[in-house]
């Protein structure tokens, strides 16, 4: 009978080696054992911490990256399907994600997007080539903490000062974070403060994470609602 | 010597009056001749004009056809993003995979993009005969379906459909085909493929070895003429041991962060390698910054006969001050024939 570390290792191979099935069944497993949070917070969420690692230090590739995300995907939609609610760490925040004025590069969206919702995230995708009144007008609808924007090019991710101008102009950036991230902020680590970053991630499995503390340091920091 | 002679005692390891150069100025020829890219990604004619002006103001001693990746994606049904400043980008892919396949290959008797690709290419050659070899650059045939469907429906099924994969493979081998031996007809010197979906950082061994490795050396064996390996914006230092046995394959850009000595290591001596620093960075570094990094790299080459000094990764930018090119070129000539 397999330890809980051997499960973790089983898992963790079956996602390199892209056998989703065999991973989502090991995972349904855990959950008639453990429920779905100890599955989750016992099995995935350490496997998926470790592929976040492995993948920031290039030690994996995006192929094997996506799969995780396609495994934990599968679970959330288990989740809907047996309890029709959010994930049971839900509430950990709200967020508004989407890519950069002009930017189509959909995946790491997509990825980020899977795994903030995993990490108990309520997230409002609104796409490629968002504007940034558009960000930041659904955030307030929405009562978002962070707004997280996602830019695979230099150009467009110089769009995402517009973002930054419009918080400071409503005198929302005490109020609500905004995390940027793309390939381009791993080659330019300058970038993330020239567009009015308040933090990236070295990888989409990294997002929750950052995602936690962005909300956290808003939460010590926030000023009074403007009227 | 002139550029073209350059440029071939490189290829064939020779030795050359000084280091050939290679600036990627596809989009800076616009910017240099006044027009819009949704003009000069359109118009022959207009392109042909924008490398007339990056040759008089810069003599690269390579001229480049049009480095605009999405209008091969255009051909099949994806949508393009124009920018005042940039090359298009796919807006939209398709909806699936499969209704790529059901597209079919298409070539530029079919494409109105594919037709622009081609008759630069032609234009370029006729005006720069004899003094500057014409690169043609295409999207590599195992990178087609993610310009096509988009990264993440390629990945999709690369990982999950594997005959769904193949033929979308085999619609990617017959678009470079069709694409490459029209540019040589043309009059291409040679074609530059910049290659993704072959590295370890994007794709797994077993993907590699079994999917991408062979459909590329399908594609390039008959590509009907030389081809330049790119590193597509990723490096490829330790890839070059499974990538240096690809048919047809002549040279290779490597990434500014490759280490030239381990390349030439790998490649074996006379194998052409062009590499030295990042094109798209080239913005941001001013004249002084760019005359070491080419100091740095032309150091690195050494006496190498084999090697031309290159921007690599994209394009140099729009916004690229014209004295921080000019500060690359100054170096090279500096140092003329001393090569070392």
């Amino acid at each position: 009978m397999p330890d809980a570390d051997d499960k973790k290792a089983i898992l963790y191979n079956l996602i390199l080696d892209a056998k989703r099935a065999d991973a989502v069944a090991l995972l349904d497993d855990a959950i008639e054992v453990d429920g779905f949070d100890g599955a989750i917070s016992g099995l995935l969420d350490p496997v998926l911490r470790t592929i976040g690692e492995r993948w920031s230090l290039d030690s994996i590739s995006l192929a094997q990256a996506y799969v995780a995300g396609k495994v934990a995907e599968d679970m959330l939609v288990r989740l809907d399907s047996s309890t029709r609610s959010t994930p049971p760490a839900a509430h950990r925040g709200i967020a508004v994600l989407g890519n950069a004025e002009d930017d189509y590069h959909a995946l790491g969206r997509r990825m980020v997007a899977t795994f903030l919702r995993l990490g108990g995230w309520k997230v409002h995708d609104l796409g490629n080539d968002v504007l940034s009144k558009a960000f930041i007008d659904v955030a307030l609808e929405e009562g978002a903490s962070v707004i997280g924007v996602s830019a695979m090019m230099l150009t467009n991710a110089r769009n995402i000062l517009k973002i930054r101008e419009e918080l400071d102009a409503r005198c929302l950036s005490g109020r609500i974070a905004l995390a940027v991230g793309g390939a381009v902020f791993a080659l330019r680590p300058g970038l993330v403060a020239e567009v009015g970053g308040d933090g990236t991630a070295l990888s989409a499995v990294d997002a929750p994470a950052l995602f936690d503390r962005l909300a956290a340091q808003k939460l010590l920091t926030a000023s009074p609602m403007p009227r | 010597m002139t550029s073209l002679e350059r440029v071939l005692a490189a290829l064939s390891g020779e030795a050359a009056d000084r280091r050939a150069l290679s600036l990627t100025l596809s989009l800076y020829g616009a910017r240099l001749a006044g027009i819009a890219p949704h003009s000069y990604y359109r118009d022959p004619l207009l392109y042909l004009r924008g490398q007339e002006a990056a040759v008089a103001r810069f003599d690269s001693d390579i001229v480049f056809a049009p480095f605009a990746l999405a209008l091969e994606g255009e051909a099949y049904g994806a949508t393009l993003a124009w920018y005042d400043d940039a090359p298009p980008n796919v807006k939209r892919p398709l909806g699936s995979a499969r209704e790529a396949v059901l597209v079919g290959p298409k070539g530029p008797a079919e494409a109105p993009g594919l037709a622009f690709i081609v008759e630069s290419v032609r234009r370029l050659s006729s005006r720069f005969e004899g003094e500057k070899p014409v690169a043609a650059i295409l999207t590599a045939p195992i990178d087609l379906p993610a310009l096509v469907i988009g990264l993440d429906a390629w990945l999709d099924t690369l990982l999950f459909d594997k005959v769904l994969a193949n033929e979308l493979f085999d619609l990617g081998v017959a678009h470079f085909v069709a694409m490459s031996r029209a540019c040589f007809a043309a009059g291409a010197a040679f074609v530059v493929s910049p290659v993704m979906l072959v590295n370890p950082k994007l794709l797994t061994r077993e993907l590699i070895e079994g999917q991408a490795l062979p459909t590329l050396a399908r594609a390039f064996s008959a590509a009907g003429g030389p081809l330049v390996f790119h590193h597509g914006a990723i490096g490829i230092g330790s890839s070059l041991e499974f990538l240096r046995e690809l048919p047809g394959v002549a040279g290779f850009v490597i990434d500014q962060r490759d280490d030239y000595a381990s390349a030439r290591a790998v490649l074996g001596p006379g194998r052409l390698i062009l590499g030295g620093f990042s094109g798209p960075l080239m913005e941001r570094c001013g004249p002084d910054t760019m005359r070491k990094l080419a100091k740095r790299a032309l150091d690195a080459m050494g006496s190498d006969p084999a090697a031309i000094l290159a921007s690599t990764a994209a394009d140099i930018p729009w916004d690229t001050p014209a004295e921080t090119i000019d500060a690359v070129i100054g170096e090279v000539r500096r140092r003329g024939g001393e090569k070392g």
